[in-house]
């Protein structure tokens, strides 16, 4: 099968779903001939023109709102939010009006937009570009949220995601973008809700977000060699979340660690970890662990940034500790 | 026709409004438009205008009033003299609607009771009843019945109400005498402690006072927290499904010396499922805290022959089943709450005795001439006298929540016991203090837990009993054949068979000739 | 009164006057729910500015859009919309156009056009020019129309999406309500400069009228409608108008901020109903006595329409997590 990067992933589902339905149109700023900054978008607007490959000013507000009304009014919006920092700007309309029209107004207005932003540091790009802040989203009802962790699961949810009727948030890490990974030439849709087992293991669960995933992957590499079987979950979409599987992997290996790039408090790692211990309670043997990035804000200095994300060394060694029933906090 | 004249709606923060100025007298003509009467506000005083035309009547609202926010103080009506009370064109606002969010709501906020309040409150000269403290992690409590009724003359000492904590039934009794005012309670409301639940007034209350709610089955707001709508008494909101209280109480008494003993649930749930004591891992040396790899382990060790010492109540001792397996674990979840099923798979022991009725009957008429009215105390008497001696006649663990160590074990032992009685289904506790006084015999501290039940089935046409064992020992009196036929059952673990014969044979004995009691 | 535009007729101009009577009407019904407390929540009061939503909302068609704001009852009603959903709307019952769950400042009524009210003031502008945005890209000649208020020029989203607009030639007209008052701060203190000169400096051409003038407001209304289906769009109105009541139901001690003699002045010598009604039958539109009958017509249907309401039935529990996502019935299931 054929390998392609994560970007040509996501160009070609847009591509694909543009061909397929004359109401979805791109938005967002040096989405046309520039094709965004991370070059994701080349050759859209030649095939598509400026008419549906839309360059906007530098107003995050503005074009949030203007695709909510243009959701709400019989067009497809895909917005690319040039970084998931940006995120802050435009929460007012995501959250506010597109996450509750459909609610407030009884089911009579649907606004069915793609919110198409990044996370993901380690990029020496600093804080206010290195956010991963999908919990925030993740947090408000009527949004859904998807991340994809390798080209693969870019090109099936984000075809879903575009015909998802609701407002979906979908979160690409813009270090994986070069990243290649096996695309089928055919059709394919990955469904919302349903998460992936990569690697099957007895005795530890590792689930993972996004780049988490790879992360995940390779510390089950290294436990292995420890005689140690990890079990390596995708949820691949928060919302709607396929709470199951991972409350049955849990029940099988009787331990977990939550691994996801959103700072650890407060965030996704919280409510899986919440979730698992709440479920999974009479089969827990260690105590459910996060590993979420670091509660600070993204240092600039390479020298730090590395430091405030989980890596598969740091995963392995929680994973090895708890299998060996040591105490991870006291007793 | 006729308007209904409202004290209008203020503001966001305001539910009444101080009506400062009439500007029309009842009887006065009014056009629309006209101001009627001046209200203040916190900001200014503002001038309230008629809605339409007609008459003031029926004014039902002075100057210096505060009146509550939509709250009807006069009528326009069509004429000046109100006539037979016409309809009103709408129908009047009863209760507000509903506040919105950021104000302070309109009307008294008390929450809703199962039974209907009395509109007054206490009068002087009242005393409140109140939910009994239950023990330190214990903040709410279930009435299960009450023995009084609204209107009832009560007197000090007398049994009020029953409310079950997580050990047993406990009596509540009045502190004073008086009659019952007012119950605000009722049987299957779990109420936090504290609370008013009834009150007591001196003198007999004139009007009928509302009815409380009588023992009803005990209803399902115990069970389930799950479903919406009224606001559940607890503040358990989180979990649905059986109370976690008993259970988690009785996973953290005390592992007699070795205090608590750390595992995962998933230990946990293992050894209870197969039976095994946690304990002896302790006692094995292996290192807390415990995973299910341990359980292998405990599986494997060597099992101990029979129990000499005594057990301790709400524990286990290492003692072999009949299939030479260990007995369970302690504190497992299901078990702890006197009188509950027993959680565990144990064989008991089922033994009977008989005795002479007679004697009995002529005694307690002699005791009773003598002062001893309380026949249930006699018979904890008796029993308690019937313990054997190595059984605990004090408490392994005192009553709920106080600190206990082994030196409050050790420094109680022996000098007392508790006994319930259980007479037409009413339960009554007794301290009975060493020795075969029986007029020293008293009700059992608030909480105190049993270490011996006694059921007096006599009077009822139940003829033999095999219950099953439960948490303590229990002793039955039952009539057959006119004879006393009393039986003992136990779990295996608790009385050795030896002890059990003792405890059977002595308190029959003490049935059969009463006087060999006091020698 | 301005020139009437010549294609309108005697039905035409009865039906203006009928949409402002009803929603004068709706208010005043609306405000007494309010003051004998049978409103949960609060609402706010459109009386005083109907020739605005009248003048032009009649020059729309059904097809075109609105949006709203959170004093959003006049343009609801002038799109269309009948009492009785309103009314249920506004009481939280499961008939409102809603059902239930927007409420007075979220009220929406999708088949008539309307976008919704909006609870976060300027929250609607990027909605409307969205709107228009759909229409350029699908072909079609909708317009669509933003209302707000003096107020939401405070708002930065107003000046992005202006820019969007004029950069796109986008059929969207901005009518800004200008009633003096922003909240319960003059106009003046919270608008630096002219609005009109917001509008112009992204080069889009703006216009003032009378908002207390029906006609008026309707010939410009149309207009720019006109110009704007053949793509000669955006516009900006500002149009002068007054609101009786105070910012919201409960702002009723506001001397602090508003002279008693100012509201007087307003209600009686510039009142939009009572102005049109000199008009009508001075022009011999229709007399005085048709007037009034309509007049009873509606109020009669307005509380007819209450009394429906405070009777009909809430919604049932298990909606409450019905419609959180169009393809997940339960949300909470």
């Amino acid at each position: 099968m054929r390998q392609i990067t994560l970007a040509k992933a996501v160009n070609e589902a847009i591509a694909e779903e543009m061909r397929r339905d004359p109401s979805v149109f791109v938005i967002g700023e040096d989405v046309a001939e520039a094709g965004t900054p991370f070059k994701v978008l080349s050759g859209l607007v030649e095939e598509f023109g400026t008419g549906r490959v839309v360059d906007t000013p530098i107003s995050e507000p503005g074009f949030m709102g203007l695709a909510v009304g243009a959701a709400m009014t019989g067009t497809r919006p895909v917005v690319d939010l040039m970084f998931g920092d940006f995120l802050f700007l435009v929460m007012d309309q995501l959250c506010n009006q597109a996450a509750k029209a459909h609610y407030m107004s009884g089911g009579k207005i649907s606004v069915p937009l793609v919110l198409r932003t990044n996370l993901g540091a380690t990029r020496r790009s600093a804080a206010q570009h290195s956010q991963s802040l999908h919990a925030l989203v993740a947090h408000v009802p009527g949004l859904k949220v998807a991340l994809p962790s390798s080209a693969y699961e870019a090109k099936g949810l984000m075809k879903t995601a575009i015909r998802d009727d609701n407002p979906v948030v979908i979160f690409e890490d813009k270090l994986m973008y070069q990243d290649k990974a096996e695309v089928p030439e055919e059709e394919y849709l990955i469904p919302f809700g349903v998460a992936n087992v990569l690697r099957e293991g007895g005795d530890v669960t590792l689930i993972g977000t996004s780049s988490m995933v790879q992360v995940c992957l390779a510390a089950a590499d290294l436990l292995a060699a420890d005689g140690i079987s990890a079990e390596v979950i995708d949820p691949r979409t928060l919302v709607p979340l396929d709470e199951a599987t991972l409350i049955a992997s849990a029940r099988k290996t009787g331990r977990a660690i939550v691994v996801d790039e959103g700072h650890q408090s407060y965030g996704v790692t919280a409510e899986l970890a919440a979730r698992i211990a709440e479920k999974a309670f009479y089969h827990l043997d260690a105590p459910v662990l996060r590993m979420g990035a670091m509660d600070v804000p993204v240092p600039f200095s390479p020298a730090l940034e590395d430091l405030t994300v989980p890596t598969p060394a740091a995963v392995a060694e929680a994973a090895a500790r708890i299998c060996r029933g040591e105490l991870v906090h006291a007793a | 026709m006729p308007h209904e004249v409202i004290m209008p709606a203020l503001g966001m923060a305001q539910d009444t409004g101080l009506l400062v100025a009439w500007h029309k007298a009842p009887g006065d003509p009014v056009a629309a438009g006209d101001v009627l009467f001046e209200v203040e506000t916190d900001k200014a005083t503002m001038e309230v205008e008629a809605q339409g035309d007609g008459f003031l009547t029926d004014v039902r609202a002075a100057e210096g009033d505060d009146v509550p926010v939509g709250q009807v103080i006069a009528l326009i009506s069509r004429t000046a003299t109100p006539a037979a009370p016409e309809t009103p064109a709408e129908t009047p606002p009863g209760t507000p609607a509903e506040t919105p969010p950021g104000e302070a709501p309109p009307q008294d906020t008390a929450p809703q009771e199962a039974a209907p309040k009395q509109t007054a409150g206490p009068a002087p000269g009242d005393r409140q009843v109140i939910m009994p403290a239950l023990g330190m992690a214990q903040d709410t409590g279930l009435i299960v019945a009450w023995h009084k009724a609204p209107g009832d003359p009560v007197a000090a000492g007398d049994i009020l109400f029953e409310v079950e904590t997580d050990k047993a039934t406990m009596e509540v009794p009045a502190e004073a005498g008086g009659y019952i005012a007012a119950i605000h309670a009722g049987a299957g409301d779990e109420v936090p402690v504290g609370e008013v639940i009834a009150l007591l007034s001196a003198g007999k209350p004139e009007a009928p006072p509302p009815a409380a709610r009588r023992d009803a089955a005990r209803n399902p707001a115990r069970e389930s927290q799950a479903a919406p709508g009224p606001e559940p008494r607890a503040g358990t909101g989180a979990a649905p499904g059986p109370e976690p209280r008993a259970g988690a109480r009785a996973a953290s008494a005390p592992a007699g010396a070795a205090g608590r003993i750390l595992a995962s649930p998933k230990a946990r749930r293992l050894a209870r499922d197969r039976g095994l004591d946690l304990a002896r891992l302790v006692e094995a040396g292996v290192p807390q805290p415990f995973h299910a790899a341990d359980i292998e382990t405990l599986a494997g060790l060597p099992v101990s022959g029979p129990v000499s010492g005594p057990p301790y109540r709400g524990e286990t001792r290492s003692e072999t089943r009949a299939d030479g397996t260990a007995w369970a674990a302690a504190g497992s979840a299901t078990d702890g709450a006197v009188g509950g099923a027993v959680g565990r798979a144990v064989a008991g022991r089922h033994l009977t005795a008989e005795a002479d009725p007679g004697a009995l009957a002529v005694y307690l008429d002699w005791a009773a001439g003598a002062g001893l009215t309380d026949p249930g105390a006699i018979l904890a008497g008796f029993a308690a006298a019937s313990l054997p001696a190595s059984l605990p006649a004090g408490h392994a663990a005192s009553a709920q929540g106080h600190a206990t160590s082994a030196q409050d074990h050790a420094t109680s032992a022996q000098d007392h016991a508790t006994v319930a009685v259980e007479i037409h289904g009413r339960r009554r506790c007794y301290r009975v203090p060493g020795g075969r006084r029986l007029g020293a015999v008293a009700p059992a501290e608030t909480g105190a837990a049993p270490d011996l039940l006694l059921r007096d089935l006599r009077g009822s046409r139940v003829r033999a009993v095999a219950l099953g064992p439960e948490a303590v020992p229990v002793l039955t009196i039952a009539e057959r054949d006119g004879r006393l036929e009393i039986t003992l059952e136990c779990a295996g673990d608790r009385l050795s068979a030896g002890d059990a014969i003792a405890l059977i044979a002595d308190f029959s004995g003490r049935l059969d000739e009463p006087l060999r009691h006091l020698m | 009164m301005a020139d009437p535009t010549p294609t309108r007729n005697a039905e035409d101009y009865l039906r203006m006057y009928r949409q402002m009577v009803r929603i004068r009407a709706f208010e005043d019904q609306a405000n007494q729910l309010y003051l004998s407390a049978k409103m949960p929540g609060l609402t706010h009061m459109y009386s005083g500015e109907e020739a605005v939503a009248v003048g032009i909302c009649e020059a729309l068609e059904v097809t075109d859009r609105i949006t709203s704001t959170h004093r959003g009852h006049g343009h609801c009603v002038a799109k269309g919309a009948e009492f009785q959903a309103m009314f249920c709307e506004l009481l939280g019952k499961q008939e409102g156009y809603c059902r239930g769950k927007g409420g007075s400042m979220h009220i929406a009524d999708q088949s008539n056009g309307n976008l919704g009210a909006n609870a976060i003031v300027g929250g609607s502008m990027g909605i409307a020019t969205g709107a228009a945005f759909t229409a350029r890209m699908l072909g079609r000649d909708d317009v669509a129309v933003c209302f707000f208020g003096d107020g939401a020029t405070a708002q930065g989203l107003m000046y992005e999406v202006m820019n969007m607009a004029a950069l796109w030639s986008l059929p969207v007209i901005y009518a800004c309500e200008n009633n003096g008052y922003s909240e319960y701060t003059r106009t003046e203190e919270i608008a630096a400069g002219q609005i009109l000169d917001r509008a112009r400096a992204f080069g889009i051409e703006a216009h003032r009228v009378d908002g207390q003038d029906v006609l008026a407001v309707n010939a410009l209304a149309a207009s720019l409608v006109q110009r704007a289906r053949r793509g000669e769009g955006p516009f900006f109105i500002e149009l002068m108008t007054y609101r009786y009541h105070g910012h919201h139901v409960g702002d009723i001690n506001r001397d602090y901020y508003r002279a008693r003699d100012e509201e007087t002045l307003w209600k009686t010598e510039r009142d939009p109903i009572l102005l049109f009604r000199d008009w009508l039958t001075r022009e011999g539109v229709a007399t005085e006595d048709e007037l009034e009958a309509v007049q009873d017509e509606v109020s009669r249907d307005a509380e007819a329409a209450v009394r429906y309401a405070l009777e009909a039935a809430y919604p049932d529990p298990s909606e409450v997590d019905m419609h959180v996502y169009t393809d997940i019935p339960h949300a909470l299931a």
